[in-house]
C-alpha cells in the first residue's frame, strides 16, 4: 500500500520539537485577586464608613453638601485576615445620607499584597459599593494588575464580595508574559475554578512559552542538526 | 521550502478564536466551543468544540498558566488546512508528548491540489510530517492514492 507522504518539514523544527509541551495561561490567580480586593475594599469602605458617623475621624476633611456626605482623599491601611498588608484610597468617596446604602467612590485604587509576595492593584475611575448586597460596581474601565506580570483591563465589573463571583463585561482583554485573552465578557464562579470567557473569544499564545523550554532541551541535547530556513 | 505540515508546530504563536471559553480549573481541561478556529503559520483547523486537557498533578494549574497541555480534542467536525493540503473528519485529536495528529470518523479525506484520498482514520506525526491515510475496516484501503509533488 503505497504512502500518502505529506510535506516533511525541515528536520530542525520537529527535531527540536520532539518532546515539548505547550503551556496555556490563563489567569485563575486573576479572580480571587478581584474578588481579594473587592472584599478588601468592602473592608476599607465599611471601615471608613462605620467610624463617619461617630465622628473619630477628622470631620475637616468631609462635608455634608445636599443630603450627601463627602468624603475627601479617604484612605486606608490595614491587614487582611491572613496577614497580608492591604491599602485603599479614592479621591472621595460619598455617601447618600438618604438611607440609601450604596456609596459612591471615585478615583479608587487598591493594593494588596498576594500570598506569593506579588503586588496586586485595582484601580478604577469610578465605583459604587453597597454594603448591604455586598457589592462592589465598577461601572466604568477597571484595571487590575500585579507585580510578577499580569495586566488584565476590565470594560465593566460587577464584584458579589460575598461569593467572589465576578462578571466582567464591555470588553475584556487579560494579558500575561505570553499569553493573551481577548473576549466581550468574562464570568467567574466558585472562586475562579470556573471561568468563562464570551462573545468574540481569542487567546493568543506566544511560541516562547514553548521555544523557551525546547531551547534548555536543544541546548541540553547539544542538537547538532542544520539550522532551519523557515522563510 | 514549505514548512507546512498538518500538526502544530511549535516555534510558531497560536492563535485559539472561539465563541465561548469555559475553563474547569478543578478538571483540568478549558472548552472553547462556536465556530473553533486554531490558527498557527498558514494552519488552520476549524472545529466546533475544541477540549484544551491538562497534564494531571502538574504543580501549575490551567489558569496560572504553568499547567502543560497533555492533548486536544476537536469534536463536531475537523477541517485541516496547510499549505495546499486540506484534511477533514469527524474527530480529531493531538497528543502533545506523542507530537501526533489523528483525524478520524466515517469519512476522513485528505486531498491536496485536486488529488483526493478518503478513508476513515488519518495519523500526521510532527515529528516527520509524515501522513499515514488508513482505509475503513480492515482489509479496505484508503480509495486514491497520492504522492505528493515535491516543493522546492
Amino acid at each position: 500500500m503505497s504512502k500518502v507522504v505529506a510535506k516533511a518539514a525541515s528536520n530542525d523544527a520537529f527535531e527540536r520539537a520532539r518532546r515539548h509541551s505547550t503551556k496555556v495561561r490563563v489567569f485563575k490567580r486573576l479572580l480571587p485577586i478581584i474578588a481579594l480586593v473587592g472584599v478588601v475594599f468592602v473592608g476599607g469602605v465599611l471601615f471608613i464608613s462605620r467610624i463617619v458617623p461617630d465622628g473619630s475621624v477628622d470631620l475637616a476633611s468631609s462635608t455634608i453638601s445636599d443630603g450627601k456626605l463627602v468624603m475627601a482623599s479617604p484612605k486606608l491601611n490595614g491587614m487582611t485576615k491572613d496577614k497580608r498588608p492591604y491599602r485603599v484610597t479614592a479621591s472621595r468617596a460619598i455617601q447618600d445620607l438618604s438611607g440609601e446604602t450604596a456609596m459612591q467612590l471615585e478615583k479608587l485604587v487598591a493594593k494588596v499584597e498576594l500570598e506569593n509576595g506579588a503586588e496586586a492593584e485595582l484601580s478604577a475611575p469610578t465605583g459604587s459599593f453597597d454594603e448591604e448586597k455586598s457589592t462592589l460596581l465598577l461601572d466604568q474601565q477597571a484595571i487590575l494588575t500585579t507585580s510578577d506580570g499580569m495586566r488584565a483591563v476590565l470594560g465593566s465589573a460587577d464584584i458579589d464580595l460575598a461569593s467572589g463571583n465576578v462578571t466582567a463585561k464591555d470588553k475584556v482583554t487579560i494579558t500575561q508574559e505570553l499569553t493573551t485573552i481577548y473576549s466581550d465578557k468574562m464570568d467567574v464562579y466558585d472562586g475562579g475554578n470556573h471561568i468563562i470567557f464570551s462573545d468574540n473569544v481569542t487567546l493568543v499564545m506566544q511560541p516562547s512559552v514553548v521555544s523557551k523550554k525546547r531551547q534548555d532541551m536543544a541546548t541540553a541535547q547539544e542538537d547538532i542538526s542544520a539550522t532551519v530556513d523557515t522563510n | 521550502q514549505d514548512n507546512s505540515s498538518l500538526a502544530l508546530s511549535s516555534d510558531k504563536p497560536v492563535q485559539i478564536d472561539g465563541d465561548k471559553l469555559e475553563i474547569f480549573e478543578n478538571d483540568g481541561k478549558a472548552i472553547f466551543s462556536g465556530a473553533v478556529s486554531v490558527v498557527q503559520d498558514d494552519t488552520i483547523l476549524r472545529t466546533s468544540v475544541l477540549t484544551i486537557f491538562y497534564a494531571k498533578g502538574g504543580e501549575g494549574s490551567i489558569a496560572t498558566g504553568a499547567a502543560d497541555i497533555d492533548r486536544l480534542l476537536a469534536t463536531g467536525g475537523v477541517n485541516i488546512q496547510s499549505g495546499n493540503q486540506v484534511a477533514t473528519g469527524e474527530t480529531g485529536t493531538y497528543d502533545m508528548k506523542t507530537e501526533t495528529f489523528v483525524l478520524s470518523g466515517k469519512r476522513v479525506t485528505l486531498s491536496e491540489d485536486g488529488n483526493v484520498a478518503t478513508g476513515c482514520k488519518l495519523t500526521v506525526t510532527q515529528s516527520n510530517g509524515r501522513a499515514k491515510l488508513e482505509g475503513c475496516g480492515s482489509t479496505s484501503r484508503p480509495t486514491v492514492l497520492i504522492q505528493p509533488k515535491n516543493k522546492n
